[in-house]
């Protein structure tokens, strides 16, 4: 099985522990992985900006020899998806590719801080990595499953109001959705709020930062990492 | 019928056991289960100026809007419960324009 | 004034209990739906259904008219707002009709209804209760469904020149005022929420009675109604009157549902309206003719409940607007579909799937003009260009940084660049 990771732009500029702590989890899991070097960005900024793009083509050349390509981003995935590439349907969000491929569940069964669990518009609405409230299927949370434990979730499923070029245009309501996601969870008093896209988190982050709310807020990749890691 | 019922009674509609005086009459024709509404062949503007309307109707019931479309053949009113709205703050009021309140009145 | 200014004005005055307001209408629809254990094949039907209609809109309503004919109803077709508007004058006219009772219809407030029958010296009295309210505030509806959701109480209170502001007393004190307007007009206009081909049906759906009391009290009932809520036959309107309360308020069906066909003791006339929808079935926006207006997509959108409908400035707000207002003026209404997040819960409570995120996404390429992003676009297909950027963002000062991306830095703490990216510089 030919594995590549996919490293998010941002997450290449932002924060690369994650792209890091990625590639440690699936070489836990025995696989081969490659980091395609000239890998640039998957077209997302533009596309929902409305400007045509050839980026998920170059994406496409990049990835389309691998079995899977595994991504610690789900907005990412969900554009690649939508795109009717070679690739479209082998990208996976790092959770999707544990729960479905390797069917790993439980991971963080034993961690001792309670998480909370942000579910993302893309991962939620976009992947179906879960139920969302809006349709009338049974429940079901992949990334919950693959955590396993007793993971809190926000009492509304609803977008965090990050949106990517609408933090830019809207920052008001942004922040206001923001905050009310981060008041929502931390009702239920958490020590981590955790998510599979760090642009959400990053945004709750700068928010709690802002604000001066006391609470760790970090991608699921490094709390996986984390358990398997101790593990070992 | 028991979910009919209770149907009709969510959407705020009562059932008679009696017709009190007082109260204007019509006929309706069936229920329809799942939403609690009756279907009427009369049309006339006492049914929307009363203030108490009663509809005296068999006990004869379709599951559904679905089932109900076979039996429709000329034009009438799917009527499930009293006039209401709830457009000052989002609070529930009974007779909005037409009737305060509607009955049921099984024959 | 824009989206975002206006969303700030308004949040800061009413926006959590309009998010309250509306979540909980949220949260009664999706109980309402998951009482339906087939709801999410009933959405693909409806879907199916109203595709059909799109593409074969010309036949259909070549269907109606004859079969309304039949009926006995006179049926017009109005090519663009000025046509549909000169045909209801003449009819008013016609009658000799000073004043006319109107409930609720979208299309009426597309063409402007109200403003140009004024023009004419003729009054029209909105009746739905929420369309009252906003009439007499002289603003428009905010929301499709609960036109007066941004209001408060006190406010209705206040234009009625009452202290007492309960909801009861309010709703009852606005029935007595708008029975003398019911006793005293001469005609009725109504819209309709679907049209039936194949028996030459029109159906209307209220809660209040509005509509039913102006056409039983009249000599002349208008029916103003877009071409787009034609359905094929009478078997199609059970699969939508099973979902459209339930999606829009959570009730299992509206109070009454009216068919209205052969017409007793007075005049019944259908205005079929184009209005553009002919030239979108042509174009990259067809989809969003399949929209039955219940509203759920305005009631769900995070950004809807938290800035207000007023804040779009289109007569039909939120994500269904967003799509509508661009194409009738592309300047004025650039902002709307920006003012999203892309969550995609529209097009998850959608009852008849138009694909909102793709629309959406397509909308904003109608409007936009980039050249920065563009040249952005074209270099960073190279890793080396885009390595260079990131040299850049790293050795810009953090108030240039901050003075860059100003509405983030305005509300939060820009994040930390590290210095070593993970694919290494």
């Amino acid at each position: 099985m030919k594995i590549a990771l996919h490293v998010p732009c941002y997450i290449n500029e932002l924060n690369p522990q994650i792209a890091k702590k990625t590639l440690l989890i699936l070489r836990h899991f025995k696989l081969n992985v490659k980091v395609p070097i000239n890998q640039t960005c998957c077209g997302q900024p533009f596309i929902n900006s409305g400007i045509p793009t050839t980026l998920p083509l170059k994406f496409n050349e990049i990835f389309k020899n691998y079995d899977y390509i595994v991504s610690p981003s789900s907005s990412c995935v969900s554009i690649i998806r939508n795109q009717n590439l070679e690739v479209s349907n082998k990208t996976y969000e790092l959770c999707e590719f544990l729960h479905d491929i390797l069917k790993v569940k439980d991971i963080a069964k034993n961690y001792q801080k309670k998480i909370a669990l942000h579910n993302s518009c893309h991962s939620l609405r976009h992947l179906l990595e879960g139920a969302p409230s809006e349709l009338n299927i049974p429940y079901f949370n992949k990334i919950k499953k693959v955590l396993g434990g007793n993971i809190i979730e926000a009492t509304r499923d609803e977008c965090c109001g990050f949106g990517g070029i609408f933090s830019l245009k809207e920052g008001f309501i942004s922040y206001v959705m923001g905050r009310n996601k981060l008041d929502d969870l931390l009702e239920k008093k958490p020590d981590v709020i955790t998510g599979v896209d760090y642009s959400c988190l990053m945004h709750l982050d700068s928010i709690a930062k802002k604000d001066g709310d006391k609470i760790e807020i970090k991608h699921i990749s490094e709390i996986i990492w984390e358990c398997l890691n101790e593990t070992l | 019928m028991e979910e009919f019922i209770k149907n009709w009674e969510t959407a705020g509609g009562e059932i008679l056991t009696t017709i009190p005086k007082g109260w204007y009459v019509i006929e309706g024709k069936f229920g329809i289960i799942e939403s609690g509404a009756v279907w009427v062949e009369e049309y006339n503007k006492e049914m929307f100026l009363s203030e108490k309307l009663a509809i005296k109707m068999p006990k004869k019931f379709v599951n559904n809007m679905e089932e109900a479309m076979e039996l429709i053949e000329n034009s009438g009113i799917f009527i499930s419960g009293p006039s209401k709205t709830a457009d000052v703050e989002s609070f529930l009021v009974y007779g909005a324009h037409g009737p305060f309140k509607c009955g049921i009145y099984f024959i | 004034m824009k989206h975002y200014k206006l969303a700030i004005k308004f949040y800061k005055e009413k926006g959590p209990r309009h998010d309250k307001n509306l979540w909980n209408i949220r949260q009664k629809r999706d109980k309402a739906i998951k009482e339906i254990d087939k709801w999410e094949q009933l959405r693909t039907k409806a879907s199916e259904i109203k595709e059909y209609v799109i593409e074969h809109l010309e036949e259909l309503i070549e269907e109606f008219t004859k079969n309304a004919k039949k009926q006995g109803i006179e049926v017009y077709y109005a090519k663009t707002k000025q046509e549909h508007n000169e045909i209801i004058l003449k009819l008013l006219k016609e009658k000799k009709a000073k004043k006319v009772v109107k409930s609720k219809s979208m299309l009426t407030e597309e063409c402007d209804l109200n403003e140009f029958l004024k023009e004419n010296k003729i009054e029209v009295i909105d009746t739905d209760l929420g369309e009252r309210i906003v009439q007499l505030r002289g603003e428009k509806p905010s929301h499709i469904v609960l036109p007066a959701i941004h209001t408060t109480k006190e406010e209705v209170a206040k234009i009625l020149n009452e202290t007492n502001s309960d909801p009861t007393y309010l709703t009852h004190k606005m029935r007595k005022l708008l029975r003398e307007e019911f006793l005293t007009s001469k005609a009725a206009i109504t819209g309709a929420n679907f049209l039936i081909a194949d028996k030459g049906f029109a159906v209307v759906c209220t809660n209040e009675g509005n509509a039913d009391l102006g056409v039983t009290l009249n000599k002349l009932h208008i029916i103003s109604v877009g071409i787009d809520k034609l359905l094929p036959s009478i078997k199609d309107l059970g699969i939508f009157l099973r979902m459209l309360a339930r999606n829009a308020t959570g009730q299992k069906i509206t109070t009454y549902t009216t068919i209205f066909g052969k017409p007793t003791n007075q005049k019944r006339v259908i205005i079929l309206v184009d209005n553009g929808r002919i030239k979108r079935k042509k174009s990259e926006f067809k989809e969003t003719l399949k929209c039955i207006r219940c509203s759920a997509c305005l009631t769900t959108c995070p950004v809807f409940r938290r800035s207000g409908g007023h804040a779009y400035r289109y007569i039909i707000p939120g994500p269904i607007g967003s799509l509508l207002a661009p194409l009738v003026d592309k300047e004025e209404y650039k902002d709307l579909p920006f003012a999203c997040t892309l969550c995609g819960s529209c097009e998850m409570v959608c009852p008849v799937k138009i694909p909102f995120s793709k629309q959406l996404i397509n909308m904003r390429k109608y409007v936009t003009k980039n050249k920065i992003m563009k040249i952005a676009e074209k270099s960073i297909h190279s890793d080396k260009t885009f390595k260079l950027f990131s040299l850049i963002l790293r050795l810009t000062p953090k108030p240039l940084l901050q003075k860059a991306f100003k509405e983030w830095s305005k509300y939060k703490k820009l994040p930390n660049i590290p210095q070593k990216r993970f694919i290494s510089l």
